[in-house]
Parts: C-alpha cells; structure tokens; sequence
C-alpha cells in the first residue's frame, strides 16, 4: 500500500501544478480559463517537436515553460480582453473555442499520434523497503512543491502579488490607484500557462511522450480539482490535486474499475457537504 | 449607449473565436456540403464514376484518417493513370466523420444522395455499427477497413463489408502461435474500459477464443482495466505485476499501450504480451520506446516484406504521409479500391451505368470476390462479407517489430 500512496501522491503533485494556474486564474480576475488543459498538451507536444535529438531535456522544460506562458497570454489578448472582464461566462465560453482551435491546429501542424521525447531522460530507479522509487518522480516532485510555494508567497508577500489580490476584490479601485491592470492580467495568465507548461514537461520526463488528445481530460480534472480545493485557493487546489492523485491510485489499486469517475465523485462529495470546497472562503 | 457600442466590440471577436474554431474542428470544408474531391478523371470522355471515403480527418484519430485517405488517393490515381475502369475514371468525395459515428451516418447518407457507386470506411468499429445499421436504407455497399469487431457486417442486411480480419478471425491464429512462442498457458486480461475497440475484443473474441484453444485468463472475472487518456500507469502495473499468469493480454489504444510498456519495463516486468492489432502504429513506439519487448502483435500488413508490389506501396506512401511508419490498416483501404475497381471491371460498369444497377452489381459482385492479391496479401470474400485476409504475426524487441 506504501507504493500505492507514492504512486498516488506523485500523480497528484502534478494534477496539482495543473490546478493551480487554473485557481490563480480564477482567485485574481474571477475568470475560468477552460483552455488551459489545451495549452497544457500544446506546451509539450511543442516543446518536443521544436527540440530535436541530442537537446538536454531541460531545453525541453524551458521551451514548454515558454511556449505555455505564451498561449495564455494569448488567451488574455483573445478572449478575455475582448469580451470584457466582467463577463465571466462569455470569457469561458471564449476560452472554449480558444482550446479548440489550440486542439485541432496541433492536430492539422503534428497529427493525433503521441509525440515521444527526442532526448533521453537520465532513469534512475532505486527500491526502499520494497517501495520502487523514480528519482524522476521525486526530482518532479520536489520542483513541483518548490514551484508551489514560491506560487503562494509571490501573490501573498510581493508587490505584483498583492496588487493581484487587489485586482481579484476591486479591479476599478486598483486601476484608479495607477495599478497597469492590463499588465497584471497578462501577468495572471502568464504564470498560470507557465504552470500548465511545466507540468506538461514534468509528464513528459515521467513519461517520455504526450499525446495530442490528452488536454481535454486532463483539462477537465484540473478544473474538478480547483472546484474541490476551493474557487481561488490555492492551498486548496494543492491539497486537492495530491488527494485525487492518492484516491484515484487506491482505486486503480483496488480494480474498482471507476477510476475516471473518481474526480467527479470526489467534487459531488465535497459539494455535498462543503460547498464552497476544501479550503473556499466562504462567499455573502 | 457606452453599453452597446462595447457589445459591438465584443461580440464579432466572439464570433471569430467561435468560427475559428468550428473551422479548425473540421466542420467546414471548401465546398459548402464539407466534401472533398480527390484524385478525378484528366482527359477521359466517360461520365466518372464517384466512390466515396468516410474517415476522422479531425479528431482523435487524425493521423489514422490522414494515411487512409492517402493510401485511397493513391490507389485511385494508379487505376486512372492505368485508364480508369472501362473507360470510365474514378472520383474520390471524401467526407470527414471527426471520429462521430453521427456525423459518419450523415456523411453516408450525404455521399448516398450525391450518388457514389460505393464507400470506402468508416475507420472506427463505435462509428461502423452505427452506420452499417443505416447501410440498408441508403442501399450502397459499405466497406471499412479498419472495424474489426465481430459480427458488425450483420446489421446491413447484405450491403456492408469489412476488408478487415475481425478479432475472432485474428486471435484464433495470433493466440495459439503466441502459447506457443513463449509457453504461455494462463494470462491475465488488461485492457481499456473506455476505448470500444479495446473493450469489444476484451470482452467478446479474447475470453471465446481463449476457451477455444486452451488458454486459461486468470481474472476472467475481474480483469484490470484502465481508460482511455490515462498517462500514469505506476499502480495499474503495480496490480499487473500480482497476478499470477504466463503472459499478459493487453488490449488498448496505441498511446496508452506505449505507456504501459514503458511502465512495464521501469516496474521490471518481463512476461510476454500479446496486444491489439491498432498497437502497430507510430504512438505505441513513441510512448513505449525501446522499452518494448516480447510484444507480440496480430497485423494485417507487412510494412517490411520483400514482395515488390509492397514496397512500392510503402514507398509511395511514405513520400506522401507526414509521419512514417505508416498506418499498417492504410493498405487495407488501398486494397479496398483495387478490389472496387476489379468488381466493377468484371460488371462491365462504367460512369453511365444507372446508379442503384451498378450499387447491387458492386454489392453481388463483393460478395463473390476470391482470391483477391492485395497488398496485404491474398483477400476473399467468397460469400461471406467479413474477408478472409492474411495474418501477419510481429514481434516487438527493444522497440522494433521482426516477424514471427
């Protein structure tokens, strides 16, 4: 069961890099940006394309870093400025057809075939008590949790951060102080599509390819987890990622045969009995 | 009126965004009806006779769609180059299903009303059992090369084909000579609850077959199962790795099988498998790598075989399709048009032969076909609208397919 838990917690170290652009995206411009999952797949299967055989891997990180960053900025420009930022559910349904054509342009530019990583990941396994032990999972899941951290104290201690969660209460107050909100925005998105880029990279190190098909589920489970974690909250999306990642490994390990069901069963459950999710504030 | 002038700013972007992505998903072609036309008559006085292809070239299975219509285009441009059929050349509509059996059945009947004289596809067997279930009431001769679950060609009362080998057909030959190869007599059953090629097999031909020739599945009851878009397999191998068999069965879509190979591997599991015809293509190797290894594999097509008419077509094809080795199943659909062609020939149909005259002619003249040398080798009907096709046994090592 050890090995089980590992397994778990380090999926869910990933689902919850995913979660927390999404939850950074929604805590500071209460906007839902449904085409993350997209730049998720798009940022690696990218990423691999442009970075050819012999490449370190890191290049590969950065690329995906990057290439993330850049089409969320993107979704900023295309969709949410557009329609206005008080409009969340035109913004969403924007940011619909934005994943949409991210989806089928990677599909028409690199075919629906998963793309396998040009570079060689350095593999380096070791067994502790019986429990098998990647240090690739465990490198991943150390950038993971340093990245998160380094999330909250940004939007809690630094200037741009509090000028963030100034923005998520009142954006006509900040914009009135001389606060560049079109810049802050950008910014938001920026870090949240850089997020969705580095946990595409740290799947890709785990395991070595990525298919063009997998933004939309897994998309949909950043989203279930934000919703569990908490509408804005980003400790709430950390803790929620890690426990579904755990759930969804005792289930496979069960053979409950419902794994896939495991993210929405968990959101009806919390919904159930805390509306506002695991760590939500509590709203008037 | 601040209001309303924002509105107008807004919504044109909205509605761009919106077409793009409608134009993106595939749903608008450059003709308004979304067909195209491939390959046609160049300098012939006969009317043209039109066949129609069914295909996903949007969706999941792109690349699939893409290497299918290729091979069709090439098929039908080396039989026109040759003089068409009796005087008549031959003209390609191809209509996009995006993986949506509804979408296919409108293509079907789209294609019905323009008059093609037959269908080539559609690719998956979700969108083959709806459209073979129409097939009846258009009254075209459907042919997919690529469905392969059992007993689908019923549903069209004698006017669908498959130019496939169905899982019954391919495990009767690939699981004895799979016992045989590594001593297997017990395995354990893994496959993809999502995926319905994978299920169908998981369910249906894999646990008769088994019975029929002597292999015991060890979790009959409960095997392991995963779903489609999965990327971490760490406990589903871990749950592998308990089970007390020979070998493993693994029926899956090709990217999440490349994954469970590479995790087979990371895990130290070494017993042999035997998987899904649709594992032979570009994502299984991606995902799984060199990390592949006593992966045996039922196709329908020998990509490296020495016979010159195979070569040639693997040449061609792979001048034209974007990401090589080509989609083994592609030959089926080549063949697919060959055999039109031959049947049509054999009718004496030509562009001005009546269209419900040369649809039943097509159909008897299917029916009867024997003996058929394709590039996937010797293909019959003889009768029966499930071909007989030749079965090509690969085994994967370190990543690379070498034949039985």
């Amino acid at each position: 069961m050890t090995q089980v838990l590992l397994n778990g917690v380090l999926l869910g170290a990933t689902y919850a890099l995913l979660a927390v652009g999404y939850t950074l995206v929604f805590g500071v411009m209460r906007l839902l940006t449904l085409a993350h999952g997209q730049i998720f797949m798009a940022a690696g299967v990218v990423s691999l394309v442009i970075t050819g055989p012999g490449t370190p891997f890191w290049v590969a990180g950065v690329c995906a870093v990057a290439i993330g960053a850049g089409l969320s900025v993107l979704t900023d420009l295309l969709c949410f400025r557009p329609v206005g930022y008080h409009r969340p559910i035109p913004a969403a349904v924007a940011t619909i057809g934005f994943g949409l054509v991210i989806h089928n342009v990677i599909v028409q530019l690199y075919g629906s075939n998963a793309v396998g990583a040009p570079f060689e990941v350095p593999r380096a396994d070791f067994t502790v008590n019986g429990v098998l032990v990647s240090v690739v999972q465990l490198v991943s899941l150390l950038i993971t949790a340093v990245v998160m951290v380094a999330t909250h104290l940004f939007v809690n201690r630094t200037k741009w951060g509090v000028a963030m969660r100034a923005f998520s209460e009142d954006p006509e107050a900040v914009a009135v102080l001389g606060v560049p909100t079109r810049w802050l925005s950008a910014l938001t998105l920026g870090i949240a599509g850089a997020l969705a880029g580095l946990a595409s990279f740290l799947v890709i190190l785990r395991v070595t390819s990525v298919s063009p098909s997998s933004g939309l589920e897994i998309g949909l489970i950043g989203l279930a987890i934000m919703t569990i974690g908490g509408l804005g909250s980003l400790p709430g999306a950390m803790a929620a990622g890690i426990a579904l990642g755990v759930l969804e490994s005792v289930a496979d390990y069960r053979g409950f045969g419902f794994q896939a069901a495991v993210p929405w069963l968990l959101l009806v459950v919390v919904l159930l009995v805390r509306p506002r999710g695991l760590l939500g504030a509590r709203t008037s | 009126m601040a209001r309303r002038s924002a509105l107008r700013r807004t919504y044109p972007l909205t509605i761009l965004c919106a077409a793009l992505a409608l134009a993106a998903s595939g749903c608008s072609g450059d003709d308004p009806s979304g067909s195209e036309v491939g390959p046609t008559s160049a300098g012939t006085e006969g009317e043209p006779i039109s066949i129609g292809l069914v295909t996903d070239l949007s969706g999941r299975f792109v690349s699939f769609g893409k290497d299918i219509e290729a091979a069709t285009n090439l098929a039908v441009e080396r039989i026109n180059a040759d003089g068409g059929v009796n005087g008549s050349m031959l003209e390609l509509v191809v209509e996009d299903t995006g993986g949506e059996p509804e979408q296919a059945v409108t293509a079907v009947r789209d294609l019905a009303e323009d008059g093609v004289f037959a269908i080539s596809g559609p690719l998956s067997s979700g969108e083959a059992e709806t459209v073979y279930a129409q097939a009846a009431q258009v009254m075209v001769p459907i042919m997919s090369g690529t469905a392969n679950k059992d007993g689908i060609t019923e549903l069209g009362e004698g006017w669908t084909f498959l130019n496939q080998a169905t899982n019954t057909a391919l495990y009767t030959e690939a699981l004895p000579a799979w016992m045989e190869e590594y001593g297997v007599s017990t395995a354990a059953l893994v496959y993809d609850a999502e995926e319905p090629v994978s299920a169908g097999a998981a369910m249906g031909a894999i646990p008769a077959v088994a019975a029929d020739v002597g292999l015991e599945i060890v979790n009959a009851d409960s095997p392991i199962t995963f779903t489609r878009g999965q990327t971490d397999f760490a406990t589903t191998v871990q749950v592998i790795g308990e089970t007390d068999a020979d070998g493993l069965i693994i029926m899956s879509a090709p990217t999440e099988a490349g994954l469970i190979a590479a995790e087979l591997a990371r895990q130290g599991e070494t017993r042999p498998i035997i998987g899904h015809p649709s594992q032979g293509s570009q994502s299984f190797f991606e995902g799984g790598g060199q990390e592949i290894t006593d992966w045996m594999l039922p196709l329908i097509f020998d990509r490296d075989s020495t016979e010159p008419e195979v070569q040639e077509f693997v040449s061609a094809m792979n001048e034209v399709i974007a990401a090589p080795p080509l989609v083994a199943e592609s030959a089926n659909y080549y063949d697919s048009i060959f055999m039109l062609a031959e049947v049509m020939r054999d009718a004496d149909i030509n562009g001005s032969t009546p269209v419900e005259e040369a649809r039943e002619t097509i159909r008897a003249g299917l029916l009867d076909l024997s003996d058929f040398p394709g590039v996937t080798g010797t293909i019959s009907f003889a009768g029966n609208a499930e071909a007989t096709k030749t079965i090509h046994l690969v085994v994967v090592q370190n990543g690379e397919p070498t034949p039985l």
